[in-house]
């Protein structure tokens, strides 16, 4: 049943990009901001994709378009809590070259499940290269969400 | 037809379910932890939340605890607000559990009880000299600053040049950082009680020594905190040299991540060269423990060490072992800062003296039978940041909805506040409720804005409970 619940949940997500993409196409001839598609993972069963704008941040994106993590970026993207911290996939981040700061690498050695390839929400900007990426919220907060 | 009559079934199943008797759980303690278990036990949507604190004030750490000059990490609170101001939430500050109620008056009051009330006590040197004038313990000197009502009139006097810091790990460091930290740059735009303020502006330290018992590789602080010393105008940070030397290149590169940038950046500071002519030092002193502080009726003037050495020097849990070797550091200001262990409530708790908790399994307090629980330091220790006890606070939460809906014996029929409300009045407790302290933050905010802070703080229980209850208009 939960899972039920779940798969319903992916497939308003996705009609719901739809719908944002078709806006976005008509948006984007007047010179709107470019749209950035991201994945994330917050289990093998649920996967939120949506549809960010260019310069949001994956913490500011993830609470604008309710992809549902509880507290995240509680310090208001001050980089001072880490609680939006996010495991980026590894060809996004190397191609890329999403790197930390030596700053963010400090607040990340403070937390769990801290990897290679992890950042602070706060701190990646969306560019429109990263259209598509998948993100990866650390395993001790899969089950916060209501 | 038939499909309306089944919805009509269906929903007043559902409706029943909804409506069977409401779930109590008292919370002790406001901090992070009584805060993020509080909002994790909302999912049940049968539950309703009491919050007690023995201050008239909510958020414990958060207002007592972080620095003033970390600012953005209080942004939390916005978050724990939420929380506070939900209708199926009470807060009750300025209610002492244990004095003014019972644990077990609560225990027949409520389906659960959890216990968050953090680590209160600081653990003490146990050597002479620790009661002499202007040695404190560390949490003391930041309840000083911070405004906890029993440390504002704490007798700190910062007429000395040399102070000394006992510890080495976040806490020592704020401390260390308030000392050393120019006041119009970093201080005085913060919410820093005024009195904390004004004394530091007419400071003469000059020198703060960090002494840890082992070496540069079991560190308790992080590094994100000790950048920070380093980062301070006109202050030096001094390490020596010679204690890097069992840290071997080969060495460094096998420890995990965390430890190998900050040992990195130790060895770094130790090997800066430093040409300018400071005004102030930060001096890292291995390898020592505190025998004697020394002193007489005036205070405080030296403290006493012996040199120890490492059974391990390169392992992260390395035991520290007594030479014969003593040093003697001249100070006026001594201050404690070797961690924080929990008090007792009641004299049915079952204590965990060596590790400063409550005994528990997973939060269960399985000692004192069923339903009652404990998370955030008051279960762990003190040692984490606030995204630690977040998430453990949740784990422990999860186990109490788990057990309210196995356990036939967590779901009777309680009455919750209905029952000590009337205790508490009957004893004249003023009772601040989560609006009465939205009122005092309103206007802690504008008394803050005027002076050019985020917020001033009323120091004395009196004024913010005097506060708390002055009508609106």
């Amino acid at each position: 049943m939960a899972n039920l619940i779940r798969v319903s949940k992916l497939l308003t997500h996705s009609r719901g990009a739809l719908v944002r993409q078709l806006n976005s196409s008509t948006q984007m001839r007047n010179g709107d901001k470019v749209k950035v598609r991201v994945t994330y993972v917050k289990s093998l069963q649920d996967k939120v994709t949506v549809e960010a704008e260019e310069g949001e941040s994956l913490m500011e994106a993830a609470n604008k378009y309710n992809v549902g993590i509880e507290h995240f970026g509680a310090c208001g993207g001050k980089m001072d809590c880490a609680t939006c911290h996010l495991i980026l996939h590894k060809e996004y981040f190397e191609k890329l070259k999403l790197f930390p700061s030596e700053e963010e690498l400090d607040l990340l050695d403070r937390t769990f499940d801290v990897e290679n390839t992890s950042r602070i929400g706060c701190q990646v900007k969306l560019t429109k290269e990263m259209d598509g990426i998948e993100v990866f919220v650390p395993k001790n907060r899969n089950d916060w969400s209501p | 037809m038939r499909y309306i009559l089944k919805r009509f079934i269906a929903s007043n199943l559902v409706c029943s379910r909804r409506h069977s008797h409401r779930l109590h759980v008292a919370v002790v303690g406001s901090g992070p932890s009584g805060f993020y278990t509080t909002q994790y036990l909302l999912k049940n949507p049968n539950v309703k939340v009491d919050i007690y604190e023995k201050y008239p004030v909510p958020f414990g750490l958060i207002r007592f605890g972080v620095a003033p000059d970390h600012q953005d990490v209080k942004n939390v609170i916005k978050s724990l607000t939420v929380t506070g101001a939900n209708e199926r939430v009470s807060f009750y500050g300025n209610v002492s559990i244990g004095n003014d109620v019972s644990l077990s008056q609560l225990r027949d009051a409520y389906n659960a009880v959890v216990l968050c009330y953090g680590s209160a006590r600081d653990r003490r040197l146990n050597i002479e000299g620790e009661n002499l004038s202007n040695v404190f313990a560390a949490r003391r000197f930041v309840g000083w600053y911070n405004g906890v009502p029993q440390d504002v009139d704490l007798p700190v006097n910062l007429n000395v040049e040399n102070v000394v810091i006992v510890g080495q790990g976040n806490v020592a460091l704020d401390c260390a950082r308030i000392l050393l930290s120019p006041i119009e740059e970093r201080l005085q735009k913060t919410d820093i009680t005024n009195h904390a303020l004004n004394a530091l502006r007419n400071s003469k330290v000059k020198r703060v020594f960090l002494v840890g018992r082992r070496g540069l590789a079991q560190v308790a602080f992080t590094l994100k905190e000790f950048r920070l010393i380093t980062k301070i105008n006109d202050c030096r940070t001094i390490i020596t040299v010679e204690d890097c030397k069992d840290l071997t290149p080969e060495l460094i590169q096998n420890l995990e991540r965390p430890r190998r940038r900050l040992t990195e950046f130790l060895i770094q500071t130790a090997n800066d060269t430093h040409s300018n002519q400071y005004k102030k030092e930060c001096i890292l002193k291995f390898l020592r423990s505190p025998l004697k502080i020394n002193g007489n009726e005036n205070g405080v003037h030296s403290v006493l060490f012996g040199v120890n050495k490492l059974d391990n020097p390169q392992d992260e849990k390395a035991k520290a072992i007594l030479t014969n070797e003593i040093e003697q550091i001249s100070c006026g200001l001594v201050l404690k800062s070797i961690g924080y262990e929990t008090i007792s409530i009641d004299p049915s708790l079952p204590m965990d003296e060596r590790r400063g908790v409550i005994r528990n399994e997973n939060g269960r307090i399985t000692e004192c039978g069923k339903g009652l629980y404990c998370a955030g330091w008051a279960a762990t220790g003190a040692i984490g940041v606030i995204l630690n006890t977040m998430s453990s606070s949740f784990e422990v939460a999860k186990i109490i909805l788990e057990d309210i809906e196995h356990e036939q014996q967590l779901q009777r029929i309680c009455r919750g506040s209905e029952v000590i409300l009337p205790v508490l009045k009957a004893k004249n407790v003023e009772i601040v409720e989560f609006s009465d302290w939205q009122r005092v933050d309103e206007l802690e905010k504008s008394m803050g804005m005027k002076a050019g802070k985020p917020r001033e703080k009323f120091v004395k229980e009196k004024d913010i409970i005097e506060a708390a209850k002055r009508k609106v208009g």
